[in-house]
């Protein structure tokens, strides 16, 4: 009996042998799908963590850089109110360099989450280091400006709450945006019904 | 039409521009202004030509240099008029866009300045 399946393997014979198998028919219809739906699971199960790890990694990117950012605004909020408010002393010098160090970060973390969190102007920051740093900055006769404190923490406050507003925007709308996706992908995937429900 | 005459900072300068005063180390705001850019914007306002400074290539453009460079044109000419020297001077760093928020601050410098010598 066993040799004679395997016989009728061999020769490909149409369906309607005595055993009800048939080789050709297996290879016509059930291969093709079955090869093709195990290479989609194999790529699948590949492809989706990466991507998922990926959109995560990204996240938290975004979520640490505008931190950073509103964490080094405060700061900048702190030394230049307190620079700008008293006359020239033997601090300055290292005043004026953690400005400039924070006014140089500011942009560059604005930078790094500018293209992906979006509209937060760049003209807050141009803004921001124009008062900051003023025709007076760093000159050994200037004169205490208190208000200049009070401007610089407006401005940064701005900036910060932007940075925030932003961040919680491109997490909404990429969020929705993902099961967006999923649920196109997932239509499209279900057959059409034959009621036409 | 304007002919232009590109200049890229980090060549002709320093990659690394420092800080404001000549006394805080090399590569100041000062020693741009008074040793490269008031020159050659000199020689550009006579001809009618325009000066184009790139900044592509510079490590950072600290404040107080770009304070000291272009607010300090007008200090250094007060004569000189804020439309011929905007005409004459393009700041730009086509290739590194995160310089772009300090570029318009070297622009704004040279506004602020200006407006505050003509009050």
């Amino acid at each position: 009996m066993a040799d004679w399946v395997l016989i009728h393997i061999a020769v490909g014979e149409g369906s309607g042998g005595p055993s009800g198998i048939s080789w050709s028919w297996f290879l016509d219809k059930i291969a093709p799908p079955l090869v093709a739906g195990l290479a989609i699971a194999i790529v699948g199960s590949y492809l989706l963590p990466r991507a998922n790890e990926r959109y995560k990694g990204q996240r938290e990117n975004i979520d640490q850089t505008v931190d950073d950012l509103r964490e080094q605004l405060l700061a900048l909020q702190t030394v230049a109110a307190t620079y700008w408010a008293a006359p020239p002393g033997p601090l300055s010098p290292i005043q004026e360099a953690e400005i400039e160090y924070r006014l140089q970060d500011i942009n560059s973390l604005y930078q790094a989450c500018a293209p992906e969190v979006g509209d937060i102007s760049s003209n807050l920051v141009t803004q921001l280091a124009l008062e900051t740093v003023t025709a007076d900055f760093g000159v050994p006769t200037r004169s205490p400006e208190p208000d200049r404190g009070r401007i610089i923490a407006v401005l940064a406050a701005k900036l910060a709450s932007s940075a925030a507003l932003e961040r919680r925007r491109y997490f909404h709308e990429s969020s929705l945006r993902r099961g967006w996706n999923m649920l196109k992908s997932k239509m499209k995937k279900r057959p059409p019904s034959k009621t036409g429900r | 039409m304007r002919s232009e005459h590109h200049v890229n900072v980090a060549e002709a300068f320093s990659r690394h521009p420092g800080g404001r005063y000549r006394k805080d180390g090399p590569w100041s705001g000062e020693e741009f202004r008074d040793a490269f850019l008031l020159p050659e914007l000199e020689k550009h306002l006579r001809d009618g030509t325009t000066l184009v400074l790139d900044f592509d290539g510079v490590s950072g453009t600290p404040t107080s240099f770009l304070e000291e460079a272009f607010g300090g044109i007008f200090r250094a000419h007060p004569e000189w008029k804020l439309e011929d020297v905007e005409a004459a001077l393009v700041i730009e760093a086509p290739s590194t866009p995160g310089l772009s928020a300090f570029l318009e601050l070297a622009r704004q410098y040279m506004v602020r300045a200006f407006s505050r010598l003509s009050t």
